[in-house]
């Protein structure tokens, strides 16, 4: 056998040295790796992991602060004093829990779900126990911190209503966003999107209603930023950067908050809306509907219980009847069908109609409000009486179209846009629209019932407002405005086509009603420093009046049930020489328009007309 | 009957003085610089605290190094006439450790002696190098090259691998094929035959994947993408690659790594440890721990070529293959070149055995190299 142990030896020397060189080139594709990912990607992973350990914040700024044209706060932010608990920072949760219920009672329900949100969250995460802390409640929780661990008192803000449910409906309220409205908001593609981040903020609150929705992109601000550095778990190690964000723009509303005090006060427990016009620049002293409901507890949150009685309450608290609200005008129609006349010729100022207390058309019966009849009546003494049937005759000689065309000269059947949601149209009826909706042609026994502003017409608040507004103004068209006007002579000034004379006759009507013995409010006169009011009553029904009734005597309002009673209107203005301010009462079901709105409108223009005077006297003097 | 020193030349027993100046201190000093390398990423693993891994670590390093200088001052044919009988007792506390996983005492891996756990595994992947040199060495080229002369190594290493598989540990299974498959290699086992067995492994390869536990199945489709389950099992991997290429070339700085600090890095102190000097010292610090690691691998390589006896070369190459496997597989599985298989970084890593196992391994190298002029007959 020949002896191979010498090839054996060369073979491993050989192979040796194959296997040292495969561990170089197995470490030179290591360093190659090391080069590929280090180099060569290092941008992205450095990326990645700063993505890993940073987290970004967005914080809420200071949401802009509402004054009133006075300079008083009406929407203001509050500091929210919460409760909060740390899981990992107390042995025991139900325990703390029990100790804090001592101090302050927890409900079931509350205690459900902060033992519910402990369980989600990581144990570091602070968990809400109870907000809206008062300054009591904080120290009496901080006095008891020994038997509290893992409680501390963290602060944020809320917003606040300084006069509550005294402006609920002018400036609505923030709450946080539905999942509707996050999910509506993502899906449109118009430039009314809304793209701040904020909106990803589950504490963020937006404005629903009102001026807080209205003004809402003002009223924000922009979002600041807080960057964390954060742990694998979530843990904040560090603050990295801070930008606090640039809080939102105070508003100074044209709002008189002491009109709005008052109109409150004057409606007491009855349901409906007075507004407050400046007839030169369009401003809205006073914004008001009823019954009201409290903001303050809606940003606080309410129990869905609360949120029920307010949505099934048959007074409809939650309504903005000021531009929601659709009424018949009534008899504050009047003017408009008495401007019509004039202005189409049908009559003069001192064209007669006799009035015997009703009318015929064919065999059909029009009855006038007072069953004995006004006798000879002519434009002015038939506003000043409320005469319907002068104004059936009016009715029957313009016709629909003609009645229709000067309402919406007067902002009548459209929206004023003036941005609040739920704004309504009113309607303003004519013949083309009948026959578009009903199929069936105007039948002229309608000529009569909407001259007297009954029937299909339907009218809003704010407009009847706006209407008079521009009515005494000497015809200038209005935009109705929530904002104070700094700069009066900035006011665009656009004639609406009518004759001032004409304007002139109807304000003598208007006189009339109130200052003339036998006028419909005559009862609500004032004289403030010699300046006086005038206005119309409307008193509309809610249900017809049937032969059996008018036969058997008519019920008196205050013995059907409410909901039946008539509507009470009533739109005014003052001063009569040299017009400033107009007002819109309505007393939804308040039996009628003289004897409920007429006083309420009364006191609020005179109110109005006082604050004037108090507010243009000298400091000095204020007091 | 037989004697040791029959055909030598030089069969003269070195002084204790001898064995000290044939000691190899450059070498030495490469081992004790990569171990302090670790004492310092484990402290840094701590956030800067010595506790709980770095002091632990320093003092298991100068055990293990006194276990170390104890190995390599035995003369090297000690570890020739006990290799069956190592490899043998071995194998034995491997069944035993195997057994008591099936007798309801859980998966374990280790024996308990209370003042250090042994892992049987770990011990079987020197006691199968020296086993497989005994073997080899005795053999001659004829019967290395025929069938029957290496069935007997082959058996040596499958059982002791189906044990280990048992356990169930892939990462030790593979090691010790590897390290034994380049032992079969430098011998002069024909390449025809790896063809054949690699073939054959290619072929049983979806019978294979049945065997393999649903975890190791996980982690064979996480390497191949592993952003499939990102905050599952493609997790640690995909963090591990973020914190090695966020460090770029000079790293964020000692103590400095937010990957590893901030906990997004998994197993920073053990298997991960690479990646989290890769992430505070970049580049330049990956490649100096890799640069270093192939200085101590080629100076093992020379002292083999410096050893005259068989046996000997044949136990450092098998050793360093060893070692080489550690760095290499472990860079790799953290570098996502190779599936994820939990293979520490010997000497930086924390992890008693590995340490123990590593240093008694060089140990053994130096031995054999201060006894590379002994000629060694067959046994």
């Amino acid at each position: 056998m020949i002896n191979r142990d010498n090839d054996k030896g060369k073979i491993l020397i050989k192979r040796t040295l194959v296997v040292a060189l495969f561990n170089l080139f197995a470490m030179l594709i290591i360093i190659l790796r090391l080069y590929y990912l280090q180099i060569y990607n290092a941008d992205r992973y450095k990326m990645l992991a700063d993505k890993n350990r940073i987290s970004t914040r967005i914080l809420i700024p200071h949401r802009g602060i509402i004054y009133d044209r006075n300079g008083i706060e009406i929407a203001t932010n509050q500091q929210n004093f919460m409760a909060m608990i740390v899981g990992e920072q107390t042995t025991n949760v139900d325990k703390t829990l029990q100790a804090f219920n001592k101090i302050m009672p927890l409900n079931e329900s509350e205690i459900e779900r902060i033992k519910k949100d402990l369980k989600r969250n990581r144990s570091f995460v602070p968990i809400r126990i109870k907000d809206n802390l008062s300054w009591e409640e904080v120290s009496r929780i901080q006095l008891n911190s020994a038997d509290l661990p893992g409680i501390f008192i963290d602060e944020g803000l809320n917003r606040y209503y300084p006069y509550a449910e005294k402006t609920a409906h002018l400036l609505g309220y923030v709450g946080y966003l539905t999942e509707a409205e996050i999910k509506r908001n993502k899906e449109r593609t118009d430039n009314q999107k809304d793209e701040d981040p904020l909106l990803e903020v589950p504490e963020f609150k937006i404005g629903k209603e009102g001026i807080e929705r209205l003004y809402e992109k003002k009223l924000r601000g922009n979002g600041g930023n807080l960057k964390l550095e954060v742990n694998a778990y979530g843990r904040i190690m560090q603050e990295i950067e801070r930008f606090d964000g640039i809080p939102g723009e105070n508003i100074s509303l044209s709002i008189d908050v002491r009109l709005q005090e008052k109109a409150f006060e004057l409606f007491g427990e009855e349901a409906g809306s007075a507004i407050v016009m400046n007839v030169e620049s369009g401003e809205i002293l006073a914004f008001t509907s009823f019954p009201t409901y409290d903001t303050n507890m809606i940003v606080k949150g309410i129990s869905s219980k609360e949120w029920n009685e307010l949505r099934n309450n048959e007074k409809k608290p939650l309504i903005n009847k000021a531009i929601a609200g659709q009424y018949s005008p009534g008899s504050t129609f009047k003017m408009i069908v008495a401007l019509a006349a004039l202005e189409n010729n049908v009559i003069r100022k001192d064209s007669s109609v006799f009035c015997s207390g009703r009318t015929f058309l064919g065999s059909h019966a029009f009855h006038c409000w007072k069953k004995e009849g006004h006798g000879h009546t002519n434009v002015v003494s038939a506003l000043q009486h409320s005469c319907d049937i002068f104004f059936y005759e009016m009715g029957q000689r313009l016709g629909i179209d003609k009645i229709s065309e000067m309402s919406k000269r007067f902002s009548l059947g459209s929206r004023l846009n003036l941005g609040f949601s739920g704004e309504a149209e009113g309607l303003i009826p004519n013949r083309e629209w009948k026959l578009k909706r009903f199929k069936e042609p105007w039948q002229q026994g309608e000529n009569l019932i909407s001259a007297i502003g009954q029937g299909y017409i339907l009218t809003t608040p704010i407009q009847l407002v706006t209407m008079l507004s521009q009515m005494t103004n000497g015809g200038y068209k209005l935009t109705p405005t929530f904002i104070k006007n700094t700069d009066s002579d900035s006011i665009k000034k656009e004639k609406i086509n009518i004759s001032e004379k004409n304007l002139e006759i109807i304000k003598e009507g208007m006189f009339d009603v109130i200052n003339k013995p036998g006028g419909t409010a005559f009862m609500s006169q004032f004289n403030y420093n010699g300046k006086r009011m005038g206005g119309k009553t409307g008193t509309t029904q809610v249900r017809r009046i049937t032969m059996k009734e008018r036969q058997s005597g008519i019920i008196k309002q205050e013995d059907l049930p409410w909901k039946y009673r008539n509507h009470a209107l009533f739109i005014g203005y003052a001063p009569h020489d040299t017009p400033k301010y107009a007002v819109v009462v309505i007393v939804e079901h308040g039996g009628s328009g003289s004897a409920k709105a007429a006083p309420i409108a009364s006191k609020l223009l005179k109110e109005t007309l006082r604050l004037e005077d108090l507010d243009k006297q000298p400091i000095e003097n204020k007091e | 009957m037989y004697t040791y020193y029959d055909s030598g030349i030089k069969n003269q027993k070195l002084t204790i003085r001898e064995k000290i100046n044939n000691l190899s201190f450059s070498y030495i000093f490469l081992i004790c610089l990569v171990a302090f390398i670790g004492t310092g990423m484990l402290y840094s693993a701590a956030n800067g605290e010595w506790r709980p891994w770095a002091l632990n670590h320093l003092i298991r390093f100068f055990v293990s190094f006194g276990l170390m200088l104890f190995i390599a001052l035995v003369d090297v044919r000690y570890f020739l006439r006990y290799a069956y009988v190592f490899f043998f007792i071995t194998f034995v506390l491997l069944i035993i450790v195997d057994v008591a996983g099936y007798t309801g005492m859980g998966a374990q891996r280790w024996i308990d002696l209370k003042f250090i756990k042994v892992q049987p595994s770990e011990l079987m992947k020197i006691a199968l190098i020296l086993a497989l040199a005994k073997y080899f060495h005795n053999s001659s080229l004829q019967s290395i090259e025929s069938l029957q002369g290496i069935m007997m190594p082959i058996a040596m290493t499958i059982l002791p691998v189906i044990l280990i598989l048992l356990q169930p540990d892939l990462g030790t299974s593979i090691m010790i094929l590897v390290s034994a498959g380049v032992i079969f290699f430098i011998v002069g086992v024909q390449l025809w035959k790896f063809a054949i067995v690699f073939l054959g492994v290619l072929a049983s390869l979806p019978i294979a994947w049945k065997f393999l536990h649903e975890y190791q199945q996980e982690r064979v489709l996480t390497f191949l993408n592993p952003e499939r389950d990102p905050l599952g099992a493609g997790y640690h991997i995909i963090q591990s690659k973020i914190a090695l290429g966020s460090g770029g070339i000079f790293g964020k700085g000692f103590l400095q790594g937010t990957q590893s600090h901030l906990n997004f890095l998994p197993e920073k102190h053990t298997d991960f440890i690479f990646t989290m000097l890769s992430e505070e010292f970049g580049m330049i610090g990956a490649v100096t721990v890799i640069i270093l690691n192939i200085i101590i691998l080629a100076y093992g390589y020379s002292f083999a070529f410096k050893t005259t006896g068989y046996f000997g070369k044949l136990v450092i190459i098998g050793l360093n293959t060893n070692y080489f496997v550690y760095v290499a597989m472990n860079t790799a599985m953290v570098l996502d070149l190779i599936p994820v298989v939990g293979i520490p970084l010997p000497l930086i890593s924390y992890g008693g055995t590995v340490m123990l196992s590593v240093m008694a391994s060089f140990g053994i190298i130096m031995s054999v190299y201060i006894n590379r002029h002994v000629n060694i007959g067959k046994d």
